[in-house]
């Protein structure tokens, strides 16, 4: 009971205020239909039952029709370009700027010059990179800013969240 | 040789289209979750009750199902039905998937 208690609360959770109390109502008589026709101890059906709903967070994604996707198909191809474009004049910019910076410092090896002048220059290139990024996934998500989580971790019921003490078993 | 992972992932894509007109058909009477899981597996059309349950309260928002909870049983279950949009939807549904298959069968005979 617990266990799955448990589940409806990782589900409704992520969703919309507005959506949670329908969702908790149906899937907990869902699920508990699930488990009478299941065969074994309360605990093992539970198991089973909830391990073949699967990821909670996944679940919740296609209860709300949510976006899978950081930065989606029609945005991709324009990111790619933005991306090759701003990261290379980035890096000029740096690799000039630094250039400039280090050129007269006398307190320095060749060496370790040249190694400031390359660091100076990716990092330009990767913040670039990144505010790029940053700004494509806002474009994205600029309606309804959803959760992302990685499908890729295995997930067993184990991780399911703890319920809190304001959560009513019975509502 | 296409490996498996391929086919199974063209496999995957050509279901999940069908799986809203497969779960319609089936909703001229009110039924719930369970109950649909059940109907659709031993009609040979297995779904993810992960799948299933997601889907119907999207259709339920969408306008093209109704839903009524009934309480008088051993715990309260809710019942899904079509409604007046969700009839439609289900025969647009059907004329295209019937115009589809007459297609691609002459398709695949003409080879």
């Amino acid at each position: 009971m617990e266990l799955s208690e448990r589940y409806v609360y990782a589900v409704t959770r992520l969703l919309p205020k507005s959506q949670q109390g329908e969702v908790e109502k149906a899937l907990r008589s869902d699920i508990q239909d699930m488990v009478d026709a299941e065969q074994g101890t309360k605990e093992e059906r539970v198991r089973r039952v909830l391990t073949s709903l699967g990821r909670p967070e996944k679940m919740a994604m296609n209860y709300s029709g949510a976006k899978q996707y950081l930065i989606g198909p029609e945005w991709f191809s324009i990111y790619m370009r933005a991306l090759k474009v701003i990261c290379s004049v980035a890096s000029l910019v740096a690799l000039v700027i630094f250039t400039i910076k280090y050129a007269d410092a006398t307190s320095e090896s060749i060496i370790g010059r040249i190694v400031d002048i390359l660091l100076g220059t990716i990092s330009g290139g990767i913040q670039a990179a990144f505010w790029v990024t940053v700004a494509f996934v806002y474009f994205e998500h600029a309606k309804a800013n959803k959760k992302n989580p990685e499908e890729v971790l295995a997930w067993s019921v184990d991780d399911l969240p703890k319920l809190p003490r304001r959560w009513n078993q019975q509502r | 040789m296409v490996d498996k992972e391929l086919i199974s992932a063209q496999m995957l894509e050509m279901r999940r289209g069908t799986i809203t007109l497969a779960l319609l058909s089936q909703l001229d009477e009110a039924r719930y979750g369970y109950d649909l899981l059940q109907r659709l597996e031993s009609a040979g059309f297995s779904i993810d009750a992960g799948t299933l349950y997601p889907l119907l309260r999207r259709l339920e928002r969408q306008g093209l199902l109704e839903s009524l909870w009934e309480t008088s049983g051993t715990r309260p279950r809710k019942y899904y039905r079509l409604s007046v949009g969700g009839k439609a939807m289900y025969i647009s549904l059907k004329q295209e998937w019937e115009q589809m298959t007459h297609v691609i069968q002459l398709m695949i005979k003409e080879q």
